[in-house]
């Protein structure tokens, strides 16, 4: 099942409870298109109350015992000051007081430029030759070695060659993504490749199709929800690395953000700044989901 | 009890190979046929055996009344109704004619069928004809519309090994073999043995019977054995003993009938089993014994001792 | 118009699979014809290698050693004049019915003739296997039963040669499976396809062959016996059940599965 790549066991109880329910047996199953609607059902609360408390009690748990923890400290800000500062964050989070002074809004906005960067650049290396790789094996021999030897480098050990050859923190911290990011990117895709079903493939044959037909009518839609799936977990590991990497490095973006606050041991903003980066990763993250779950189609 | 096949008889060729005459004949108690058979001569193309020479294959008569067969009478007074003649060819040259013939009565479920493959044709061997009595014609049916290949089925086995195969269990299932009839049958004991005849078409011929009406009361195939001095008994199957396996006694050629078979090359038939080698006069049942040599490529492969 | 007896000629092929644990010898001496309009079943039980024979009249696969021709021209690839339905129905699931039928179509018929035409065809081949209503959906949209039915949609819009079926209604439940047997029947009518299909289903090997051709077990397996079917056309499945000569074409091919195969080694002679 392409699809169960997507979902997040949270979501799967759920969406298994949907399909059932929308999929009669032996009977086509309409579109999602404009159909004169039943009767309406009344809206079902209990299940949105099921869906949104116990995240909410998780947080509140959270939030709690982080207060009950910091109650008496001097150096650790509790949950209410912490407050405070984030809502004076957020009043004007895209200022500008010159170029190691921005908003919060921006250096969120720089840090996933960066990202975007580097991401894009791996997909463009990368999805490709995963396709070659997985479509010729004398290629997967000869470049299978290197991978599983350069894959489980820290993309921060990356980060001073980087620096070294392109003299300058942004470039560096683009080709630190870019390294990270590719791996899943070229692996996913590959295996996408390999695992095409033979009976698609034999289609093919039978067919006489050319070789650009078969990449374009059935290679590339069948290994889309595996470059998907190596996208979203590329995405993940970016958004971690440039975090560091920025901190490493300097100038402008939100690790670099954080580092800063450090030095000027603001915690609250450190504090802030986690949830702000957790939640960014989050939002990403759910963004590829949804264009994943666009693409894929259930059997 | 009966058996399927009601006499058997060998015709040779004469001095100058023009005719056949009579070589030998096993046919029951109080035959006409055995009477009229002795003195009778038949040249090529004429009556069953004549026509077995001539065309050079196995034959099959169904039905002896306005037909070429030349003993009509003496053999429905027999009460037979099927004659199977069986040319027994050495290279291109005519050593015997063997005939069978059978009787229908109620009570037989049984048949005998011919089987033939042509090489240049295709690796099918189908159905030539076959004699399927009264009782049969589900048989008929499928027999009719089988191919077998080399090495399946009965005939497809005797025509993989060039040697006699016996059967006791054909793996048919029982089944109702009339369509009106309420008595389940199984025909599942099967006796195939190839033909040499001229040229490169294969014929098997393949009798086939049900239990309670057996082929002959006792079947032997002798075959030579790894020394190529003597004949041992390979396989074989008795009404009264069950399935035949190796046995220790070696026949030299021109030893018994069988022996002489060997030897000669030619069919043989005794009634006195007294002086056969081993103890099968000892055997409830046996009257007489007819010999049938199977050649192929000039060369004697086995000899199948039928008992009556 | 004289038909060819030997539309598909198989001569002597033999089939030896290198794998990682050893050679597997899955066919040796396969020797069959098949005739210009005839409807043939390869029978058999799992491994005695009827899809690795079919496969190798598709094209799919190579002999190791042997002949095979289609139409008096050898068979060294695969392609859509030989066109099979798998059992599993291989529908593009990013493509709608439509679409998929289209690409074959498309394929064989797309140099000579207008995008109208081709779609004409698409439709045609879609009707022709009663799925004309259903032409936008996605193979996910519809039932097991109907996505067979496209896959013998695509193969058809070919017009191919011949006709190659794998177990294509094996996947499917009792009640679907008669029901497209019995479209088959109507469409192989229409058509007059050449058709070999392989099948584990006695019953479906009896309604609609012509000739039923029982494998022997593997390894090394080849062909044992062949039935001719002759029952009357157009065959119904109902009045059949109690034909006589039905009844009797099952039990033969039953006891060569179920009765015989065994056999071989017990005639010691």
């Amino acid at each position: 099942m392409v699809s169960a790549v997507f979902h997040s066991p949270l979501e799967a109880s759920q969406d298994a409870a949907a399909a059932r329910a929308s999929n009669p047996p032996a009977a086509p199953v309409a579109r999602p298109a404009p159909v004169p609607k039943a009767p309406r059902q009344p809206f079902d609360w209990r299940s949105l109350w099921l869906a949104v408390l116990p995240p909410v009690i998780g947080l509140a748990l959270l939030v709690g015992i982080w207060g009950i923890l910091t109650q008496n400290s001097t150096t650790f800000p509790t949950p209410k000051v912490t407050f405070e500062a984030a809502v004076k964050l957020f009043a004007d989070p895209f200022y500008s007081n010159g170029p190691n002074d921005q908003g919060i809004g921006w250096n969120i906005l720089f840090s996933l430029q960066r990202v975007a960067v580097g991401f894009g650049l791996a997909a463009a290396v990368g999805i490709p030759m995963g396709f070659m790789i997985g479509r010729f094996s004398f290629l997967n021999r000869m470049l299978n070695p290197l991978i599983s030897l350069l894959r489980p480098v820290s993309p921060l050990a990356w980060l001073p060659i980087g620096l070294l050859v392109f003299k300058s923190a942004n470039p560096a911290a683009i080709w630190t993504i870019f390294i990270c990011s590719i791996w899943p990117m070229i692996i996913n895709t590959a295996v996408g490749v390999q695992r095409v079903p033979e009976d698609y493939l034999n289609v093919a044959r039978v067919l006489n199709l050319s070789e650009w037909k078969v990449i374009t009518k059935i290679l590339f839609p069948a290994v889309l929800p595996y470059m998907l799936t190596g996208v979203r977990l590329s995405v993940g590991t970016a958004w971690l690395v440039i975090v560091a990497a920025e901190m490493l490095t300097g100038g402008v973006g939100i690790g670099f953000w954080v580092w800063d606050e450090w030095n000027n041991l603001n915690v609250k903003h450190i504090i802030i700044a986690i949830f702000v980066i957790g939640i960014v990763g989050l939002l990403l993250e759910q963004l590829l989901v949804g264009i994943a779950k666009r693409f894929s189609y259930d059997d | 009890m009966k058996t399927f096949i009601r006499a058997v008889e060998f015709w040779l060729p004469d001095a100058e190979r023009g005719q056949l005459e009579h070589g030998g004949g096993f046919y029951g108690a109080g035959s006409r046929m055995a009477g009229i058979s002795r003195e009778m001569c038949f040249g090529r193309g004429e009556g069953l055996p004549g026509r077995a020479w001539d065309e050079g294959r196995p034959v099959v008569l169904q039905a002896f009344e306005g037909s070429y067969f030349k003993r009509t009478a003496a053999a429905l007074a027999d009460g037979l109704t099927c004659g199977i003649a069986l040319p027994i060819f050495n290279g291109d040259y005519l050593n015997a004619v063997v005939v069978f013939f059978c009787g229908d009565d109620e009570a037989h479920a049984g048949a005998i069928e011919v089987w033939h493959n042509d090489p240049a044709v295709s690796k099918d061997m189908t159905l030539a004809d076959g004699h399927y009595g009264r009782t049969a014609d589900t048989f008929e049916f499928i027999s009719r519309r089988t191919a077998f290949r080399s090495g399946t089925g009965l005939p497809g086995l005797a025509w993989q090994r060039h040697a006699p195969v016996f059967l006791d269990d054909l793996g048919r299932g029982s089944g109702f073999l009339r369509s009106d009839s309420a008595v389940k049958v199984g025909i599942n004991r099967g006796f195939a043995m190839p033909c040499a005849t001229p040229g490169l078409d294969v014929y098997v011929l393949a009798f086939l019977s049900a239990l309670g009406t057996p082929i002959a009361r006792r079947v032997e195939i002798w075959q030579p054995d790894v020394s190529g001095q003597a004949l041992a008994l390979q396989a074989g199957f008795c009404e009264s003993a069950g399935a035949l396996g190796d046995a220790p006694l070696r026949l030299a050629r021109g030893q018994g009938t069988v022996g002489h078979c060997w030897l000669t090359g030619l069919p043989g038939i005794t009634d006195n089993l007294a002086s056969e080698p081993g103890d099968v006069a000892q055997l409830p049942g046996l009257g007489a014994m007819v010999v049938l040599p199977v050649l192929q490529d000039a060369r004697f492969v086995a000899g199948v001792a039928l008992y009556f | 118009m004289t038909t060819d007896q030997q539309y598909i000629k198989v001569e002597n092929a033999e089939m030896v699979f290198e794998t990682k644990k050893g050679r597997f010898h899955a066919l040796r001496e396969i020797d069959l014809s098949v005739a210009q309009g005839e409807f043939v079943t390869l029978i058999g039980h799992s491994g005695c290698g009827k899809s690795t024979l079919l496969n190798l009249i598709a094209g799919l696969l190579k002999a190791t050693s042997g002949v095979l021709l289609c139409d008096k021209r050898e068979i060294a690839a695969p392609g859509p004049e030989r066109a099979v339905v798998f059992q599993n129905h291989s529908l593009l699931p990013w493509l709608s019915c439509a679409e998929n039928v289209h690409l074959a179509v498309e394929r064989v018929f797309g140099a000579n003739e207008s995008k109208a035409q081709l779609k004409a065809r698409t439709q045609a081949a879609l009707e022709l296997v009663g799925m004309g209503h259903a032409v936008n959906k996605r193979p996910h949209e519809v039932s097991g039963g109907m996505k067979q039915r496209v896959g013998i949609a695509r193969a058809l819009a070919m017009e191919p040669k011949v006709l190659l079926m794998d177990e294509p209604f094996g996947a499917l439940d009792a009640l679907t499976r008669a029901h497209l047997q019995d479209e088959l029947l109507k469409i192989v009518a229409r058509t007059k396809s050449t058709v070999v299909m392989v099948t584990h289903d006695v019953d479906e090997a009896v309604l609609l062959s012509d000739r039923i051709v029982m494998m022997t077990n593997g390894p090394a397996a080849t062909i044992g016996e062949i039935l001719r079917v002759d029952l009357a056309r157009p065959r119904n499945r109902v009045e059949l059940a109690e034909d006589r000569n039905y009844v009797h074409c099952r039990k033969a091919v039953l006891d060569f599965l179920y009765t015989r195969q065994g056999h071989v080694e017990k005639a010691a002679a």
